[in-house]
């Protein structure tokens, strides 16, 4: 803190209440020139920036936006460790600044008042004045810094003002001398926190011993006392006698808060009432309200927003506007995607010679690269309308509509978007469920949030409807919409257990700020698109792709022996070059799905092709029933027959584990008719008339008791589309969910909870589509 | 406010967004599901369940809970003061 000599790099960091416009001013400091910071064992993650400015270089830290520096969980915790330069990864902050919102200046400084405890320079920066004056408000920044005692800057994010003087401003604090008020304590509770510092050995510093006596959650105890086991593991000494040590420090606290309230200073009550007096001293005089208080645009827009019918209407309107728009708007993106993806595949084989390397780049490199680019649309389109939501205020209005609802299932109104999001795809669904503060809502969210029935789930719907389903239209469209519908039903059950069980403990806290709108910052949501998807990309992303390369594997190997000494690969390979080159001589389609006329002449050349082509699919088949994987499905058939399946469809169902969608192409490979195009089942008008369709309908049982019978029945059918409904069969989620949760157990628990309910959920749909089924023919 | 009391945690969050015995607060809005309510404060505007809102007394005329305030046919907007410092 002495830099009087040569200037060093002063580290800065930015504290600041939510919406106060922190991150825009971060933004606005730091330019591009940003990057992520990440700590160990926990979730949340600091953005970390440079600036210079007359010569003094500066590293700036943009900690997440809190109302108290009162730790309630780990990651807090990170925060303030930080501040106090705790944390092994940065430097103690040369000076903090603190952000505040002009136009709500005392609960604002409420934080500001926290980390003047904390005995770094501070400054503070006054935003969003141009609020408060439009609220009839004017604020004396001057006076406000004289009885603060430390330096006041206005200043204006949004259009960049006064940022000039709030970096001049940092320099002389960074050098200066700590700040010399700070809130007052009662004297009892000054008492207790020196004896108490005492007891400690002197080892922590005063926030913290404060904060041990403060907190009533118990965290910062949890923190100190991980602290000491650690401390002493790593002085070596061999002492296991750690218990009574830590068992006498919370006994101590609990005596200390029973004197502080017989001396009238009770806990937690005490520190709020310390610090609000401290703050009406500060600001008395600083700040000129109108008599009455004006109407504002907020005011007024809350007038319809949250209505009784307005407000849900506009509600339902935007949730509309979004859910279309990751469904609808990221489709020819998405398709775009597959197609490039195929004709880079393309590319590749026709490069190479076949084998192994070249089904490798084209069936498990570039399908997954494929895999994970695809959910890259909807992240951004969603992450963009959080943003724009989020910015803009009406976040905080979303979950004030819908709390009622979600909580009658232990869930929060801020869980509402991402489980709507997840009817799209559970991947950006879970990405989220950042906006929930609260750690327990946010795990129960993400962990029933696969359950909603994403779109990659419709093409085995519309599969399995169209073909097995009997009636007319009213009768298949309602089949959907129970299959929906189960999704809808199950996930709030599921929620509540979960909260009832593993995630048990005090209800959290809902209270919530209800914020002024306001513009929201083009900036600011093109960075937090771009973030959604860059982060994706890079954590989920390398996941995914080695789990389909897994899958790849599976399916290739072994790859077998055709009777002549040749692998199926090879045999397959010969003959599709045959099968091109008798391609070329006969006509082109002219029109997609339009077979061609074909002239008298060439109609052997059409009948070896035809021949040929149904050779390779009986080849491609016989080879995937042999691969490590048709084994799998013919190892889990007496698992799977009570769910009225047989092998083949087994094996579909563990092929489509990696991602739920192949499961209509596998089943294509399997029944012997080569790749079936997913997109033309769930365009096709009657699915029953497609070749998959009919292969299906004529699938009869190989073996065991049923044997002859025919596979596909109606209950089969709603049996399959209940397993897949329920289950979690999408590697990008579950890689979605340990990223998310940073704990792979979360995922494996996602996985095999979802797996049994699954597998549960077939099994009582197959058994009860029987009875049904035997009943009506007896009718 | 004349008095905010219950569960420790709650009670220290809303002592922190300004909830202190004395403050006015002004019951604005009620969810159109009927709950959370929207309570004015400060120079901002606050939501919480009603739960939450039950640990908190005002005082105008007689002591009552917050979430008195909200309830049916009430209109929304009576002003709890109290000089009740200790």
């Amino acid at each position: 803190m002495t830099a009087q000599t040569a200037p060093k790099t002063i580290t800065a960091a930015f504290v600041g209440n939510p919406n106060t416009g922190k991150t825009t001013l971060f933004n606005a400091l730091s330019g591009l020139r940003q990057r992520v910071g990440n700590y160990p064992g926990v979730t949340v993650e600091m953005k970390k920036g440079r600036m210079t400015h007359k010569g003094r270089a500066f590293e700036l830290i943009d900690l997440p936006g809190t109302y108290s520096l009162a730790p309630r969980s780990p990651d807090e915790m990170v925060a303030v460790d930080l501040l106090l330069g705790r944390r092994p990864e940065e430097p103690r902050p040369d000076v903090v600044v603190s952000i505040v919102d002009a136009s709500n200046l005392e609960r604002n400084l409420y934080l500001t008042a926290q980390v003047l405890d904390m005995g770094e320079p501070v400054v503070v920066a006054l935003n969003m004045v141009d609020v408060a004056r439009s609220h009839g408000m004017t604020i004396d920044a001057d006076r406000l810094a004289r009885q603060l005692g430390v330096p006041v800057v206005p200043i204006q994010a949004n259009t960049g003002a006064g940022l000039d003087a709030l970096r001049d401003a940092m320099i002389a604090a960074a050098d200066g001398p700590p700040p010399g008020l700070r809130p007052e304590f009662p004297p009892a509770f000054e008492a207790e926190a020196s004896a108490l510092s005492a007891a400690l050995g002197g080892e922590q510093p005063p926030f913290i011993v404060r904060r041990l006596l403060l907190d009533v959650g118990g965290h910062t105890l949890a923190a100190v006392e991980s602290q000491q086991v650690e401390g002493r593991r790593s002085e070596g000494s061999a002492s296991p006698d750690l218990r009574p040590s830590t068992f006498r420090l919370s006994t101590w606290l609990a005596d200390a808060r029973k004197r502080l309230s017989a001396a009238g200073a009770g806990v937690p009550a005490v520190e709020a009432k310390a610090r609000y007096g401290f703050i009406r001293k500060a600001v008395e005089g600083c700040i000129t309200r109108p008599e009455v208080r004006p109407v504002t645009w907020t005011d007024r827009l809350d007038a319809v927003l949250t209505h009784r019918v307005w407000g849900l209407a506009v509600f339902l309107l935007v949730m509309f506007l979004v859910f279309q728009s990751i469904f609808a708007w990221a489709k020819p993106l998405m398709t775009l995607i597959g197609s490039g993806q195929e004709w880079l595949g393309a590319k590749v084989s026709a490069a190479m010679p076949p084998g192994p390397l070249a089904s490798l780049l084209t069936d498990g490199v570039i399908k997954g690269v494929g895999g994970v680019v695809v959910f890259i649309p909807q992240i951004l389109i969603l992450f963009g309308f959080i943003a724009v939501l989020e910015d803009c205020g009406y976040m905080a209005r979303a979950a004030f509509l819908m709390d009622r609802l979600m909580s009658r299932c232990g869930l929060s109104g801020k869980s509402f978007i991402p489980l709507l999001s997840s009817v799209a795809c559970a991947v950006p669904g879970i990405l989220a469920t950042r906006v929930i503060e609260n750690r327990r809502d946010r795990l129960a969210t993400i962990l029933v949030a696969p359950l909603m029935s994403c779109s990659a789930r419709l093409p085995v719907y519309v599969l399995m409807i169209g073909a097995f389903i009997p009636g007319g239209a009213f009768h298949k469209g309602l089949t959907l919409f129970a299959m929906y519908l189960l999704g809808f039903l199950v996930a709030p059950v599921v929620a509540l257990l979960l909260k009832r069980t593993l995630l048990r403990g005090e209800t959290p806290v809902f209270v919530m700020e209800m914020p002024a709108y306001k513009r929201p910052s083009v900036g600011t949501i093109l960075r937090r698109m771009i973030e959604a998807g860059w982060e994706f990309t890079k954590r989920a992303g390398t996941l995914i792709l080695a789990t389909m390369i897994l899958v790849w594997a599976l399916l290739y190997f072994p790859r077998g022996d055709v009777g002549d000494g040749r692998t199926y690969d090879e045999a397959i390979a010969e003959k599709s070059e045959r099968l091109d080159a008798l391609k070329e001589k006969l006509p082109k389609a002219e029109e997609e799905g339009k077979e061609p006329e074909v002239p008298e002449e060439l109609k052997p050349v059409k009948a070896e092709a035809d021949g040929l082509e149904e050779e390779i699919n009986r080849l491609n088949a016989e080879w995937k029933a042999q691969s490590v994987l048709g084994r799998m499905g013919k190892a889990i058939e007496p698992a799977v027959r009570p769910l009225g399946w047989d092998w083949k469809i087994g094996m579909a169902a563990l092929a489509s584990f990696p991602a739920r969608e192949v499961v209509v192409g596998t089943l294509g490979i399997i029944y012997g008719l080569g790749e079936v195009d997913t997109e033309e089942i769930r365009s096709s008008n009657s699915v029953a008339d497609t070749p998959l369709g009919k292969a299906l309908a004529d699938a009869e049982f190989e073996d065991g008791p049923r044997k002859g019978e025919k596979v596909f029945t109606p209950a089969t059918a709603v049996s399959l589309m209940v397993f897949f409904a329920l289950c979690a069969q999408c590697a990008s989620t579950l890689a979605v969910i340990r990223r998310e949760t940073g704990d792979w157990r979360w995922a494996a628990f996602t996985f095999f909870y979802m797996t049994a309910l699954a597998y549960v959920g077939a099994l009582v749909a197959y058994q009860v589509g029987v009875i049904v089924e035997s009943w009506r023919v007896a009718s | 406010v004349s008095a905010v009391a219950g569960d420790d945690n709650l009670v220290q969050r809303l002592l922190e967004m300004g909830l202190l015995e004395g403050e006015p607060v002004e019951v604005t809005r009620v969810a159109p599901l009927g709950d959370p309510i929207e309570i004015r404060l400060r120079d901002y505007r606050l939501s919480l369940r009603k739960s939450e809102a039950r640990c908190v007394t005002v005082d105008e005329d007689g002591a009552r809970s917050l979430a008195a305030d909200t309830g049916s046919g009430k209109k929304p907007g009576e002003k709890g003061k109290a000089e009740a410092d200790r």
